[in-house]
């Protein structure tokens, strides 16, 4: 009898570091693509069946993203060696976003099974454990080391990182060696890394907020609400500087982190007084919690949604549908028809399990468009080449553009932020049930000063 | 002036759930003399009931709300029948830890029932623009009136209750003293399980009330535990009337620093607001009630209360063990994946923080909760003194061990005048307090850019994660970081096995024991108080340098509360009155060697292993309550004591018998 208390006391201790750990979910080494490797998904996503019996919508999405790619229809050679793109995201935790895990996914399928790979090399998603991060910030150095110390890992995408990704990116943006690309920096630091290659500003878009609101909106007051939250920083100063130097007045109020109410900070920033609100949420739930308290103070000016949380589907479930709200984008809305965003919908639809919720979960599409784009620049690169910081950094800094579904244009190296290619983005207003339209062009100010 | 007006009004929803949760842990404690830091995770029970009856089953309101009350005394008898009742006479840490691993286990329920986003609850009164009332032009929702009313009808209904019914004067008898209330005829079970299942429909009928307020997910509703604490305390765990009413001005007053964080007047931090006033807050109303207070909670007349397990001094040998274990390690680490050496070194961090833990709970049995608040003060030192100071290695770590001593002298102060569950209430709102206002200021703690820390150099001599060392791979991180924390684990271990043995040792304990009975033989209790805060403070901050120096960056998530809880429940689990507890502890740290095994080698997901961790702590406070590592070493001495009866030697038992 006490044997098996001594040995449930070790059982016990062993299962109660499960408190704190990271996300166990997905296999080591979990390759999503190698031609002819991976499982389909469930759906087809609208397709069509021409009288020859080809499909029409396939057809037209290869056709479209080979048109951006360059590259050969048909599946990569599966006996070539695969290009290993090291994964990390915040798939669990308190905001997890496993869609952006689910689209890049698919993108590696679609790049696998029909657009030929790079020069008939499969790229292969290394998603290590240690990289499934969301579940406490020291996760990102362990992450970060895991990929550094893969020999097969030759490039390292790095997604949506709210919790692990300081400490990630601390360890990877200047590495020398492995090319780092992503589209969300977190700090100054990313935006000037060495080694690092953003596509967007991410939240640092806030040059080209201020912009739309001058500009489009003709604004000359607005109500900034953010979560009180340290972290967001360096987007307060570079944002109410950006609304400063264009000659906006700002009211801010801010949202306490454990706050179950968000309408007295709402009713703080005086939004009726204002031309126009701006909410900055980064949670689907800060996004719920603003866009309720708006409601409930009758606010009708027009709201600016930073970021894409608010276009989580738990934001649609929790409100009855998505908030009226003006959302800034770098990359296709997936709601409103374009060649791009219509071949990125099918491949969703033809490898991923849940394509709706996929396209519309936040960032997701804006990473199905940067794993086309990689596989753009490792082409150009030639798949025979080596691939380090030095090869590949020259290709990603000569691009000019355009993002496959985003920036009209992309240049590196600018004062200050020189690993990020761009900060435009174009704005979309929610009109209800389902219907989007853009109410701007791409805007491109220049970047925040660093 | 109108708009203060106004704010106060726009106050009352979060006010209301601060104060009904501050009721619900008076009638919790009155009854069982627990502390339930779950009782915000219930009220979050009672409102996904709600909404499974309401929303997903398709039930009418009222039925919908019976029966997730309902459900919430089902709740309760099960929480009372399996838990409150085997820890009736459990130390208070005990008790505090197990209701954290409720919290725990209920938080992965609902992340596992419901997914880790909020849902829509149901609302009880209509809301929307319609549903306002104007207020000096201001609209104020009518469904926080309502709320904030059904909290001071149910505080003052409950008041009347204790005061003449039988089973509220029962209450108080057997609060008062267990003993002379049984002799009345009175069965203070009983009265334990009305209580539990009384705090336990109130805090889920709250949940109900306010969930449409607010967010349905797992950790808003329950996190609003740490100013319900506050409020509680303010009445003394006894008094419904002010801690309701303090709860209610706790949350006002919130309410109301939002509000002057918009105005210009307050002070600033790069253009943002100073981060955390609201905490502070909190936490200036708590040690400024505690201090009032000073002699602490009434002490419930408990008719047997254990007391914490004993802190039996270092086995034999105890150096040369250490040393050999440590030899035995440092070959492991040179042969281990890199993914493991990495987590040694924060297995090593987290021994190093439970030591602080075995020093001044399980020696002086002050009970603090901001160990890992002390490391994170030190962390944050040592990255500003390098980096900003200039301040080279080692100086910058001895200088941010120094502050971290400082933190601990303060926190030693209130201990003059409180003991027991009070001063743990008050550490926990110090460590919310220095999170959310020291941590989290751009100034003095978290860098938004993640404030790296270079690594130490020595004379030229690298010693961070890329130090040479014979026979590396180059997998990062280099074994040198892992060996010097593995040595420097020793050399703190084997100072509190020293400190145990020693003079000083003794009167830890005997404060620990009796605080009068000490004093009568001419300890010092103050002083030893003050030099324990001290002590464990050092010890804690040389794991903070070590967990800052392992990882490179210093992040203010790895030092925040609920960590720092979940260290002292690991800690408490290994066994909190000795050095071997703190080792078992420090492997099941965050991000420590058993979590990236069960990481590497199984494929269940954080939400499962989050349950079975909070079910596991459990458990083991109610089955194991000495720890792990003197549950096993107990049971290894019965195993050698039958193997040499069988032999027909005189075993260890018998000898002792």
């Amino acid at each position: 009898m006490f044997r098996w208390r001594v040995g449930t006391g070790i059982g016990v201790a062993a299962v109660v570091a499960s408190l704190t750990l990271a996300a166990c979910g997905s296999s080591d080494d979990d390759t999503t693509s190698a031609a002819g490797g991976s499982t389909p998904a469930a759906t087809t996503g609208g397709s069509t069946t021409t009288a020859s019996g080809g499909d029409a919508s396939r057809d037209a999405a290869v056709a479209e993203a080979l048109k951006y790619t360059g590259s050969t229809e048909g599946a990569a050679d599966a006996s070539k060696d695969p290009i290993g793109v090291g994964w990390a995201n915040d798939d669990e935790g308190k905001a997890p976003a496993p869609q952006i895990t689910a689209a890049v996914k698919a993108a590696f399928d679609f790049v696998n099974k029909d657009l030929g790979g790079v020069d008939g090399r499969p790229l292969k998603l290394i998603a290590d454990r240690q990289c499934v991060l969301g579940a406490a910030e020291k996760q990102g150095t362990s992450c970060a080391q895991a990929l550094l110390n893969n020999p097969a890992v030759d490039v390292i995408m790095v997604g949506y990182t709210p919790v692990g990704g300081r400490s990630l990116l601390a360890t990877v943006r200047d590495n020398g060696r492995v090319p780092v690309i992503g589209a969300i920096p977190l700090s100054p630091e990313d935006m000037a890394a060495k080694s690092s290659f953003f596509t967007s500003g991410g939240p640092f878009t806030v040059a080209t907020v201020a912009t739309f609101m001058k500009d489009v909106l003709k604004a000359k007051t607005a109500a900034e609400i953010w979560p009180d939250d340290p972290a967001q920083t360096p987007f307060i100063e570079g944002f109410e500087k950006s609304l400063e130097s264009l000659g906006i007045k700002v009211t801010s109020a801010y949202v306490p982190p454990d706050a179950t109410d968000a309408l007295a900070p709402v009713t703080a920033a005086r939004p009726n007084e204002q031309d126009v609100v701006n909410v900055n949420p980064f949670t689907p739930g800060q996004c719920i919690a603003d866009a309720k308290a708006l409601k409930t103070l009758g606010v009708d000016k027009p709201t600016i949604a930073v970021g894409s949380l608010c276009l989580d589907p738990s934001v649609k479930a929790e409100l009855g549908d998505y908030p009226k709200f003006i959302l800034n984008f770098s990359y296709p809305v997936p709601d409103i028809p374009a060649p791009q965003t219509d071949a990125m919908n099918w491949a969703l639809g033809q490898y991923s399990s849940d394509a709706d919720k996929v396209a519309h979960g936040f960032y997701a599409p804006q990473y199905f468009g940067l794993a086309l784009t990689l596989q753009k620049w490792l082409g150009e690169l030639g798949a025979d080449k080596d691939i380090d910081v030095k090869t590949l950094g020259p290709v990603i800094t000569s691009f000019t553009g355009p993002i496959w579904g985003g920036a009209p244009t992309l240049k590196f190296g600018s004062p200050g932020t020189p690993a990020v290619g761009s900060f435009a983005a174009r704005f979309a207003e929610y009109l209800g049930d389902g219907k989007w339209k853009y109410v701007s062009g791409w805007l491109n100010p220049p970047p925040p000063a660093s | 002036m109108r708009e203060l007006i106004v704010f106060v009004l726009l106050g009352l929803g979060p006010a209301a759930l601060i104060a009904g949760l501050a009721v619900a842990l008076v009638v919790q404690y009155r009854g069982s003399g627990v502390i339930n830091l779950a009782a915000g995770a219930i009220a979050t029970f009672g409102a996904y009931a709600f909404y499974s009856l309401d929303s997903q089953a398709g039930w009418a309101a009222v039925p919908a709300i019976a029966g997730a009350l309902g459900l919430c005394v089902v709740l309760g008898l099960a929480l009372e029948l399996i838990l409150f009742r085997r820890l009736r006479s459990a130390p208070p840490l005990a008790k505090l830890v197990a209701s954290l691993g409720l919290l725990l286990t209920l938080q992965a329920v609902f992340v596992l029932a419901y997914g880790p986003n909020p849902r829509a609850a149901p609302a009880i009164f209509s809301q929307g623009s319609d549903s306002t009332v104007q207020v000096f032009g201001s609209p104020i929702p009518t469904d926080r009136l309502w709320v904030a009313a059904i909290v001071v009808l149910a505080t003052v209904l409950l008041s009347l209750v204790y005061r003449y019914t039988r089973i509220g004067l029962s209450t108080r008898a057997a609060a008062e003293n267990e003993g002379a209330a049984m002799l009345l005829g009175l069965e203070p079970v009983r009265v334990s399980l009305y209580n539990t299942v009384a705090a336990t429909v109130l805090a889920g009928g709250f949940g109900i009330l306010v969930a449409s307020q607010t967010q349905l997910d797992a950790s808003t509703i329950s996190l609003t535990i740490v100013p319900a604490l506050a409020g509680a305390l303010l009445g003394g765990f006894t008094s419904f009337a002010v801690s309701a009413a303090a709860g209610m001005a706790i949350g006002i007053g919130q309410t109301i620093l939002v509000y002057a964080q918009a105005r210009s007047w307050l002070p600033t931090m790069g253009g943002s607001p100073l981060p955390g006033v609201a905490p502070l807050f909190s936490f200036v109303v708590v040690v400024g009630a505690l201090w009032l207070r000073g002699a602490g909670l009434p002490t419930r007349g408990m008719l047997r209360e254990e007391r914490l397990p004993a802190a039996p001094e270092a086995p034999a040998h105890a150096v040369a063990k250490g040393i050999a274990l440590t030899v035995i390690a440092a070959v492991v680490l040179l042969i281990v994946p890199a993914a493991f050496r990495q987590a040694m070194m924060n297995s090593a961090a987290g021994i190093v923080i439970c030591l602080s833990l075995v020093v001044i709970v399980g020696y002086v049995g002050q009970i603090s909760l901001m160990q890992v608040t002390l490391a994170g003060v030190a962390a944050f030192a040592v990255q500003k003194l390098s980096v900003d100071a200039g301040i080279p290695f080692p100086l910058s770590p001895i200088l941010a061990v120094g502050v971290a001593v400082l933190f601990g002298l303060a926190a030693a102060v209130p201990s003059l005048r409180l003991r027991g569950v009070t001063l743990a209430i008050g550490t926990l709102a110090a460590a919310v307090a220095i999170e959310r206002f020291v941590f989290n200021n751009t100034t003095f703690g978290q860098d938004p850019s993640g404030s790296v820390l270079p690594a130490p150099d020595l004379f030229g001599l690298n010693l961070g994660p890329r130090a040479d060392f014979p026979g590396w791979d180059g997998t990062l991180p280099s074994p040198v970081p892992g060996l010097i924390c593995l040595l420097v684990t020793l050399g703190v271990a084997l100072f509190v096995v020293g400190l145990r043995r020693s003079t000083f040792g003794q009167h830890m304990l005997a404060v620990r024991s009796n605080e009068s009975a000490a004093a009568s033989e001419g300890v010092n209790v103050r002083n030893v108080k003050i030099a324990g805060f001290a002590i464990a403070a050092g010890i804690a901050g040389v794991g903070g340098v070590m967990a800052a120096y392992s990882v490179g960056t210093v992040n203010a998530a790895d030092f925040g509360v609920v960590i720092g809880l979940t260290f002292v429940a690991f800690a408490y689990l290994g066994g909190i009155t000795t050095v071997s507890g703190a080792i078992v502890a420090g492997t099941l740290v965050p991000v420590g060697l058993t979590g990236v095994a069960l990481q590497e080698w199984t494929s269940l997901s954080l939400n499962w292993l989050n349950l079975i961790g909070g079910v596991m702590l459990i458990y083991t406070i109610l089955f194991y309550p000495q720890g792990i590592a003197l549950a096993t070493t107990e049971q290894a001495r019965h195993v050698m004591a039958r193997l040499q009866r069988r032999r027909g030697e005189p075993g260890p038992d018998a000898v002792v018998g």
